[in-house]
């Protein structure tokens, strides 16, 4: 009744289960009293007035009409009153523990190959006989996730039943992305493949501590291989949270158990293979395929490159060495012009039970002419002399060098003055002469050589015929002597001047101290880590972090800000100035010609360790990036640029548009429409305008593998498209072993740590908190019901109907 | 708290180390044994710029520990070593007779062992100086050693061309190819000739002689085969005899000219690359870390005259040779 009662008056339904104590009060007691004091009165003079007044109506009927008006009044005056109830409960909140399951491609894999004694210790904790044969070949094949399950399945009781009457359990499962499950219940639908062919194991904690917030946290397990391929580190997620680190104020320490052998399997992977992007037709490039292997020591094998058809291209034989990194270099012949898909395949050996780690697909693009490219130096300084090596053995390069600093040597000795003629009529005089060249990179470069006229001719030839331009800083001329000239209107970012001493400290050859930031270190950008210039692997993540972590640089240009319309790639991070950050690269559209801006001389840095690999990847891909012409990029007809043209799913592609209406004039609208189609998919996608007529740009986000057209109609109908590939990234197999140095490191991190799988069962010890018993109270008004409304309008009716019936007015 | 401080270097490394890239635990040794020798090379400096050496005031010991500083990426005019290197630069060029010869205040056997040397640093150094100064510098010292080239192609102990034996040739070949780097001027009939001396100097079991028709040694072997790579003689045989002599040496600082020899031996390795490479690195790098003293410098053994009352010579070559590892040094790009 009490229930029916408070269900009634709209007290909710879960609260009236446990309700312990009820407590009927009045908001306004004293209105209540004074309302029945006058209501004896007022309940004297009804009665007294019906009596004389309806002398002719019965008794029974009078007394009928006498309750229904009192009670009508006494419901009014309770109403006045304000009539609540108080209920009291007991809620036992318990803390939450966010259970983490990876379900990605590698833990398909299996978890053994176990030690004897292991293989024990794993058999009876995952509900399997030790003694039995059966069962111990069963577990040496079976999947690691299939492990995971069985444990659960075996351990309800001792585990599962024990956390539950502690732990309010969130379950999760991640690739890839992450799905909300229950522990110990094995999900029938299986992952499609592009959701597991990755690890995400930082935003299933992310998503496991947002979902938990406001509430305390005894902690996250997470039953992983250890090999996260995606997304932020998850280290991150605790960092974040002051006080979080490695303290044992941590409101969530994470056990992580390792799932499968201690022991790596016998397997040899293909790790990296490392191509130079874009070769020429006619050249031969060199793949560095690096390979690592466990248990094969001193075995032969082949490492072979083959084309699209499976032909073999090129064989080397390699030795392994165990646990030791290796690299083949193999050789391509670029035959075919366009974009040429290659193999890199190491040959499996017999005993090998993941082989899909094997091989790597690549994509060379071969240039069918090669670029004829303008470097103009001021003087041999480190970058010139590294790059200057570099583009004359790319072979997809046409490059003429003028060295500013060696005219003059040459100029004082008499039998080379025809050489030094020779050299400065290299440096073209007008426009036509610069748009001979597809790029001209210019470097620290005096205005007595280029000088206001030379600059006039150059930023023509890039906003009329699409010359590409490429300005890196120098500390003695490269921007800030050309601040007030018609290079710096075409530059990405503004140009500052050298000021003060610096300024008036004009040296004998003409150089001014450059304003610099020193020392820093350069942050890639999130726009910077997919752009085609910084492009090392699909995954930006994996770019921003190779390049985010070169050495401290000790010179940067002064640069101002990015120009509107400008993409900025890089900047500097500065941590004597309080990590502030400027602009270190920058790229723009002047006219029909693209601007690369890098405003440091010191890209050598990035040969440390490494060699030329990472130095020559940029540049190489830089002044293919910026190089055009006016064929490609007309101002009468509308274009297209997608980049990159390769990526993984959920990664973002950018897309450039110029636009023309029916009279071939840019169309100047804020935002314009395209779509995109593939995969039995048709999206809509926004670009807006950069500040420059007909010229918009936009990103997309595919997260479908397949091959997808990106349509644009413009006004005169004509349609210009381009075209995007979304593959899988094939991490996930890569390195098939456990990797428990980064999961302990991991649990370490975030104040738990890291616990094999035979110790599961001691979880709820290591786990803390406990459920916590509170009294919380609810207030509900009892008026404002339709119960009462219900009452109001019985009485009000009884009334009108008894008058009715006898006849009254 | 300690434990995880110790940890979460090593985890980062984990979770961002890439196939690309070296093993960063090794290549934090390396740094670590690297930075250790400069900072004592750095106290070692004289207030004038120069180091101390059994020869006394020698520039072929102020360029190896200028090409020290160099190697690790400390250039001229900035960073942590910046007055180090400029000072080294500075007394260098003051050095320089009318000549252009860098001429030591006390030479050893004759000056173009030591000129040869701070030619290849003064070059290198010029990358970070930009001014007419520093350039007319290295131009004449360049043409000094152009100028030096005896008939045969080599060069000998003094700046005239007269004679010639492999050890002094092999450092101007080093100094020549630098200067090509930085576009000085250098005629292509000089690097003709010396090619063809150093080819003389092979012996044809493997090795290079000291002069033609000797026997192989060790320290110029090494030498020789970097200054074929250098002049693009990559698939020369003599190369490939010399890099198998090399494979079969008892390595230690037993060899003659030990630290000469390690130099040398990492760059040709280096410049060979592939299985050659892989084989050797391992040994001169293990057996550098493994015999630093504490104080960041390394022992002269049977080169203790060239050290005198520091060990800036030993130091200074061992550091250049982990330093291959870093590739920051224009002349010995591959």
């Amino acid at each position: 009744m009490k229930q029916w009662l408070l269900k009634s008056i709209g007290v909710g339904g879960d609260i009236t289960s446990r309700v312990d104590d009820l407590q009927w009060m009045l908001a306004r007691p004293m209105a209540a009293w004074i309302g029945l004091a006058l209501l004896v009165p007022v309940t004297w003079f009804i009665i007294r007035r019906h009596r004389r007044n309806l002398p002719h109506v019965g008794a029974a009927a009078r007394w009928v009409l006498n309750f229904c008006r009192v009670a009508v009044l006494l419901l009014l005056v309770m109403v006045l009153a304000g009539p609540y109830v108080r209920i009291e409960e007991q809620v036992t909140r318990k803390p939450v523990l966010a259970v983490l399951v990876d379900e990605s491609l590698s833990m398909t894999l299996p978890a053994g190959p176990f030690e004897a004694d292991e293989l024990a210790a794993v058999a009876r904790a995952s509900g399997f006989d030790p003694t039995n044969a059966d069962h111990r070949t069963k577990l040496q094949s079976m999947s690691r996730l299939m492990l995971v399950d069985a444990a659960m399945t075996a351990s309800r009781e001792k585990l599962i039943t024990p956390l539950e009457e502690r732990f309010d359990i969130q379950a999760y499962r991640f690739a890839r992305r992450s799905r909300v499950t229950e522990l110990g219940r094995t999900l029938d639908a299986p992952l499609e493949s592009s959701d597991a062919d990755e690890s995400n194991l930082g935003d299933a904690i992310g998503k496991a501590l947002d979902e938990s917030a406001g509430r305390v946290m005894a902690g996250m397990v997470v039953f992983t291989d250890g090999r996260w391929t995606t997304g932020a580190d998850p280290v991150s997620h605790f960092q974040r949270i002051p006080g979080m680190v490695g303290g044992d104020a941590s409101p969530a320490p994470l056990w992580a158990v390792p799932v499968g052998a201690v022991n790596a399997m016998a397997d040899v992977a293909l790790l990296d293979a490392l191509t130079p992007g874009r070769v020429a037709q006619g050249d031969s490039a060199t793949i560095i395929a690096t390979i690592d292997s466990q248990g094969f020591d001193k075995r032969p094998t082949k490492v072979k490159l083959l084309d699209s058809a499976g032909q073999v291209l090129d064989t080397l034989d390699l030795t392994l060495a165990s646990a030791q990194r290796q690299q083949a270099h193999l050789k391509f012949e670029a035959v075919t012009a366009g974009p040429t898909m290659l193999t890199v395949r190491v040959e499996p050996l017999g005993e090998e039970q993941v082989t899909a780690n094997n091989e790597m697909t690549v994509m060379i693009d071969v240039d069918p002419e090669r670029l004829r490219v303008l470097y103009v130096e001021g003087w041999p300084r480190w970058d010139f002399r590294f790059l200057d090596h570099a583009i004359r053995r790319d072979k997809g390069l046409e490059t003429t060098i003028v060295m500013e600093a060696a005219l003059g040597d040459l100029v004082k000795k008499p039998d080379d003055a025809q050489a030094a003629a020779a050299q400065a009529a290299l440096l073209p005089q007008d426009a036509a002469g610069f748009a001979q060249y597809k790029v001209v990179v210019l470097g620290d470069v005096s205005p007595a050589l280029l000088t206001p006229r030379i600059q006039r001719q150059l930023a023509m030839a890039v906003e009329e015929e699409g010359l590409g331009l490429i300005v890196q800083a120098g500390s003695r001329h490269m921007p800030h002597r050309f601040a007030d000239g018609p290079l710096a209107d075409i530059l990405p970012v503004h140009v500052q001047p050298p000021a003060g001493a610096a300024a008036a400290d004009v040296n004998a050859d003409g150089g001014a101290l450059a304003p610099a930031y020193a020392p820093f270190q350069m942050n890639v950008t999130a726009t910077g880590a997919i752009h085609p210039i910084f492009r090392l692997y699909d995954a930006p993540e994996r770019n921003r972090q190779i390049w985010s972590r070169m050495p401290t640089y000790y010179w940067a240009n002064h640069g101002g800000e990015v120009r509107k319309g400008a993409t900025l790639l890089a900047q500097t991070v500065s941590r004597s100035e309080g990590d502030a950050r400027h602009p270190l690269m920058a790229v723009q559209f002047a006219g029909r010609g693209r601007v690369l801006y890098i405003g440091t001389d010191s890209t050598y840095r990035w040969r440390r360790n490494i060699g030329s690999h990472l130095f020559y990847r940029f540049w190489g891909q830089a002044i293919r990036f910026v190089s055009g012409s006016a064929e490609s990029r007309g101002g009468e007809s509308s274009w297209m640029e997608v980049y990159p043209t390769r990526v993984e799913p959920g990664e973002q592609v950018t897309i450039e548009l110029y636009a023309v209406n029916r009279d071939s004039e840019p169309i100047d609208v804020p935002e314009v429409q395209l779509k995109a189609s593939g995969n039995d998919m048709v999206d809509t996608v926004s670009l807006m305008n950069v500040g420059q007529p007909g010229r918009f740009k936009g990103m997309w986000k595919p997260m479908e593998l397949g091959q997808y057209s990106l349509a644009y109609i413009d006004g005169r109908g004509k349609s210009v498209t381009g075209t995007v590939q979304v593959a899988g990234s094939n991490r996930e197999l890569r390195r098939p072993d456990v990797d428990r140095d980064v999961l302990a490191a991991l649990g370490e991190a975030s104040g738990g740590g890291m616990i094999e799988f035979d110790q599961i069962h001691q979880l709820p010890k290591l786990l803390k908190g406990e459920p916590r018993t509170e009294t919380t109270s609810h207030e509900a008004e009892i008026w404002d019901n339709w119960l009462v409304l219900l009452l109001l309008v019985t009485l009000y009716c009884m009334d009108v109907g008894v008058r009715r019936v006898m006849g009254l007015n | 708290m300690v434990l995880l401080c110790a940890a979460l270097p090593v985890l980062a490394q984990d979770m961002t180390g890439d196939p690309l890239l070296p093993d960063p635990r090794e290549m934090t040794r390396i740094e670590t044994s690297v930075d250790r020798a400069l900072e004592y090379l750095a106290q070692q400096q004289r207030p004038d710029g120069s180091w101390p050496s059994g020869i006394g005031n020698n520039n072929g010991i102020n360029g190896i520990c200028l090409l020290a500083f160099l190697g690790r990426g400390h250039v001229p005019g900035r960073g942590p070593y910046q007055p180090t290197v400029d000072k080294a630069v500075n007394f260098i060029l003051t050095t320089q007779n009318d000549k252009g010869l860098y001429r030591s205040v006390n030479a050893s056997h004759g000056p173009m062992y030591e000129h040869a040397l701070a030619t290849l640093a003064m070059i290198e150094a010029y990358g970070g100086i930009p001014n007419a100064v520093m350039r007319q510098s290295v131009q004449k010292a360049v043409d000094l050693i152009v100028n030096s080239q005896a008939p045969l192609g080599g060069w000998r102990y003094q700046p005239a061309p007269n004679d010639a034996d492999l050890s002094v040739t092999v450092m101007q070949i080093v100094a020549l190819r630098a200067a090509m780097n930085a576009r000085l001027h250098v005629p292509e009939a000089t690097i003709e000739r010396a090619l063809r001396y150093v080819r003389a100097c092979a012996v044809p079991t493997g090795g290079f002689a000291y002069q033609p028709g000797g026997g192989p040694g060790e320290a110029r072997s090494a030498a020789g085969i970097l200054s074929m790579q250098l002049l693009g003689a990559f698939d020369d045989p003599a190369v490939t005899n010399g890099i198998d002599y090399l494979s079969k040496i008892n390595f230690g600082h037993g060899v003659g000219h030990f630290f000469y020899m390690a130099y040398y031996g990492m760059q040709a390795h280096f410049q060979a690359g592939g299985d050659s490479w892989a084989r050797w690195h391992p040994r001169t790098r293990d057996f550098l870390l493994n015999n630093q003293n504490d104080d960041g410098s390394w022992p002269g053994w049977s080169e203790q005259k060239f050290n005198g009352p520091a060990n800036c010579y030993s130091t200074a070559f061992a550091a250049m040779s982990l330093e291959v590892y870093m590739h920051y040094l224009p002349a010995y790009q591959r």
